[in-house]
């Protein structure tokens, strides 16, 4: 199988994020202020930039994969749990992507959306080629059939509350 | 359970046998190794991932996770300890793996204690702050969302896993001997 070369890597780090040793990162990829990126995260900007807004969760295992030739961006404040794989075009504010949750390419996220685990979001099927669906703010995606619905806020600010104080605690403790 | 059950092997050199019979894989992944305590004869499979950096927010040495004996990690596995906020503040929680519990491969574990003789199986999701009681069963593929509670003596499935059935008070006998014999069976090549 012919590959073609990597791209050469070139990453923009902040100086309060967090890169833990073991991570692969590679292609051009921007990580903001204060984010945290675990081992074993793999982010990969294979066809075009990726750049990650400030404040990102990057737990073990999770992938995210440019393939497009544009720019993929994640907003602030987003959860990657462990095992997740992001291919969206963008990614807004505040979502969480819970364990072993699947996003596909073609879709747009906006903020405050949930992923929950095990589900795989893929765009509707009256899609036509080349179009991308957006998913509207406060969708949760969930069950085994990856339904969704709406959330209607209940909890954000401590669910925000919650976020910040874990990534806050993440930044001291996590081996750099 | 037989006599004639197949050996498993792995290429000599790919696993560290410590003194306490301990089998963990030179390519298993094990941050922070001096918060995690495995009781002996266990093993811990290629490509795992256990995380002991995660620890409480009080100072001082604290085991992030605890191991019984026969124990098993299957490959792929990510076992790491459950966090959320407690009176305003952020902190994770030890998790505490009783004896005889074997988790299959690629499963994700985040509960707060799993009892022993449970059996975990491939591809599971645990969610934080699960409690697992003595000899249950998680059919592969199950994602337990966060907070469930596991009796003992159930098998659960699904996603969200539900309680499917019960098992026979037999089954402690039987888990026992399967993670021994695992055990046994595991030899290098």
């Amino acid at each position: 199988m012919s590959r073609t070369g990597a791209p050469p890597s070139k990453i923009t780090a902040h100086s309060t994020s967090i890169i833990c040793q073991d991570t692969d990162l590679r292609g051009d990829i921007t990580i903001s202020e204060g984010c945290v990126v675990h081992p074993k995260a793999t982010i990969l900007a294979l066809g075009g930039a990726i750049v990650i807004e400030k404040n990102c969760v990057i737990e073990e295992g999770t992938i995210i994969v440019n393939r497009n030739t544009g720019i993929m961006s994640m907003g602030d404040n987003n959860h990657f749990m462990v095992g997740c794989r992001v291919e969206a075009i963008s990614v807004g504010n505040w979502n969480t992507f819970q364990p072993r949750s699947t996003v596909s390419s073609n879709i747009i996220i906006t903020d405050h959306c949930t992923f929950s685990a095990g589900t795989t979001l893929l765009p509707s099927p009256t899609l036509q080629e080349g179009e991308v669906e957006t998913i509207p703010p406060y969708t949760v995606i969930y069950g085994v059939n990856s339904e969704r619905r709406k959330w209607d806020g209940t909890g954000q600010s401590t669910e925000q509350n919650l976020r910040e104080k874990h990534i806050e605690y993440l930044r001291e403790i996590v081996p750099k | 359970m037989g006599a004639f059950d197949p050996i498993i092997t792995y290429e000599k050199g790919t696993y560290i046998e410590t003194d306490t019979g301990n089998k963990v894989s030179r390519k298993a992944t094990i941050i922070g190794a001096t918060n995690i305590i495995l009781g002996g004869k266990s093993i811990i499979q290629t490509g795992s991932i256990l995380r002991g950096d995660l620890r409480r927010s009080t100072a001082g040495q604290h085991v992030v996770i605890t191991m019984g004996r026969y124990c098993l990690i299957g490959e792929g596995s990510i076992v790491r300890p459950p966090g959320k906020m407690y009176k305003g503040s952020f902190t994770f929680y030890p998790l505490r793996i009783s004896d005889f519990v074997h988790i299959g491969p690629n499963c994700i574990v985040e509960a707060a204690s799993i009892g022993s003789g449970v059996e975990i199986g491939k591809n599971c999701i645990i969610g934080k702050f699960v409690i697992i009681k003595d000899l249950a069963v998680i059919l592969p593929d199950t994602v337990l969302p966060e907070g469930t509670v596991v009796p003992s003596m159930s098998i659960w499935s699904g996603n969200p896993g539900k309680l499917i059935d019960t098992l026979p008070e037999t089954y402690q006998e039987t888990m026992e001997a399967k993670c021994k014999s695992y055990y046994q069976r595991f030899r290098a090549a």
